[in-house]
């Protein structure tokens, strides 16, 4: 591209002044306005009259309406709710993959409950309740890792906490999963509590991951509780009449279930306690 | 995107998507831009607007500058044009303010008469409701109904201005 000849008459400094103070009549006016449109110098030369507070407050307009223009129908919804614009940024990047997850699990659930009511037995529910909470807690340390986050880098400079985040996003995983579940609940009334009977597993699951994550590498950590997990509870129904699934794994037992919510608890606090080493560890180890 | 930057090069990293080209444009042109706005319009609210409007409209589609004549010449377009979408929603809006006569300094009409010759004088002449429509179509591009949108009178006036405008023009020089 070859470079605009610049022209060899320039508007001046007085006349630029009286242009843009409106005080030029209206052929001076015209001169300078036909001139500006090719003469980038002169252009340059009107930018130290202008009122910066003013410019400034017009690129934070169109920045923040570029902005908008650039989020998620989910981010813009929140926006709608009142819910603040970092915090929408934060919850709502990412929820594509969280809305797989929901999806995944409601569909796994569907299933289990079409296959059981066909011969009576409890082979899908059971495999339905041991494989729902692995996937909250793979979704969960993978957010904290930060490797499949765009958001990433941000959430790292941030003043907001790791911590901080991964409580926000959890909180729009489970709030739409309880419903999914009483909803199931209320449908399916023969069911009784037994769709319910995952959260708490996977509450212990996922705290408890974190709370060790912050001593060891959450990667290992991840793998090593989901893996113990499966193995318990193949463990614990073998042998067991394919209709007496769910009864057999003490997990899902009232006393079992007290247990987790107790493990969980102490993994809250700890994790809790532990934040500071936590965020570090984020940051150290997985990146 | 550094200052050697040249318009189209802004204009090629905003269609990536790049931010900061926006940025960069912004520098270069909301000067001149609002100063433009501002003589075409008194209400600073109005012209704010207007501009930030133009700039999320280059945002949205930075292709449509085709490659001819001056990326100044056609973010003026735009703007011009968002101008007179902003004063169409406001109905009672005042209309532009009219230009003071100011001393000229005889250094300065000396150099704007380099530039335009006797067309300066010429236009002097006409009153200042002809200046604007000349100023509307010639100067700003402005088809006869943008003219009649942004001058706040109907699109006959404009024609039947303009065409007294141009006679007078055409003695003036003659």
């Amino acid at each position: 591209m070859t470079p605009t000849p610049i022209p060899a008459w320039h508007a001046g400094p007085e006349l630029l002044a009286d242009y843009v103070a409106g005080t030029a009549n209206r052929t001076r006016a015209a001169s300078v306005e036909t001139h500006l449109l090719r003469c980038a110098e002169c252009r340059a030369a009107v930018a130290p009259l202008t009122d910066t507070e003013r410019l400034e407050g017009n690129l934070a307009a169109i920045t923040d309406r570029v902005d908008l223009e650039r989020i998620s129908p989910v981010e813009r919804f929140m926006h709608r709710l009142g819910v603040p614009h970092h915090v929408a940024r934060v919850v709502a990047v990412g929820s594509a993959e969280r809305v797989s997850w929901l999806t995944g699990i409601a569909v796994a659930f569907l299933v289990a409950l079409v296959f059981d009511s066909f011969d009576g037995s409890e082979t899908s529910m059971f495999a339905f309740l041991v494989a729902a909470p692995i996937l909250p807690l793979a979704g969960v340390t993978s957010s904290i890792s930060f490797r499949s986050d765009p958001l990433g880098e941000l959430v790292t400079a941030a003043p907001t906490t790791a911590m901080k985040v991964f409580l926000m996003r959890a909180l729009t995983v489970l709030a739409p999963t309880l419903v999914v579940v009483a909803a199931a609940s209320v449908l399916v009334p023969r069911l009784g509590l037994q769709p319910v009977l995952w959260l708490l597993p996977s509450l212990c699951l996922t705290s408890t991951a974190l709370a060790l994550g912050s001593v060891f590498p959450l990667r290992i950590v991840t793998w090593a509780l989901g893996t113990g997990w499966v193995v318990a509870a193949s463990i614990a129904t073998r042998g067991a009449p394919r209709t007496d699934l769910v009864d057999r794994f003490a997990a899902f037992e009232p006393a079992g279930q007290l247990v987790l919510l107790l493990v969980s608890l102490i993994a809250i606090v700890v994790v809790a306690q532990r934040r500071d080493t936590f965020d570090f560890l984020d940051l150290g180890r997985t990146a | 995107m550094g200052d050697a930057a040249t318009d189209e090069d802004l204009l090629a990293a905003i269609a990536q998507g790049n931010r900061q080209s926006l940025d960069a444009l912004y520098r270069r042109h909301a000067p001149w831009l609002t100063a433009r706005l501002a003589h075409r319009c008194n209400d600073p609210e109005v012209v704010d607007l207007a501009l930030q409007d133009t700039f999320v409209a280059i945002w949205r589609k930075p292709r449509s500058y085709g490659g001819r004549g001056e990326v100044a010449a056609w973010m003026w377009g735009i703007a011009v044009r968002r101008l007179i979408d902003q004063l169409r929603r406001r109905p009672a809006h005042t209309p532009v303010a009219s230009a003071e006569v100011v001393v000229v300094s005889a250094e300065e009409e000396v150099l704007v008469g380099l530039q335009h010759g006797g067309l300066i004088s010429a236009l002097d002449s006409l009153s200042p409701e002809l200046v604007a429509v000349v100023q509307a179509t010639v100067l700003d591009g402005l088809s006869t109904r943008e003219a009649a949108r942004l001058l706040q009178i109907p699109a006959g006036t404009v024609k039947s201005r303009m065409s007294r405008a141009r006679v007078q023009l055409r003695e003036a020089l003659a």
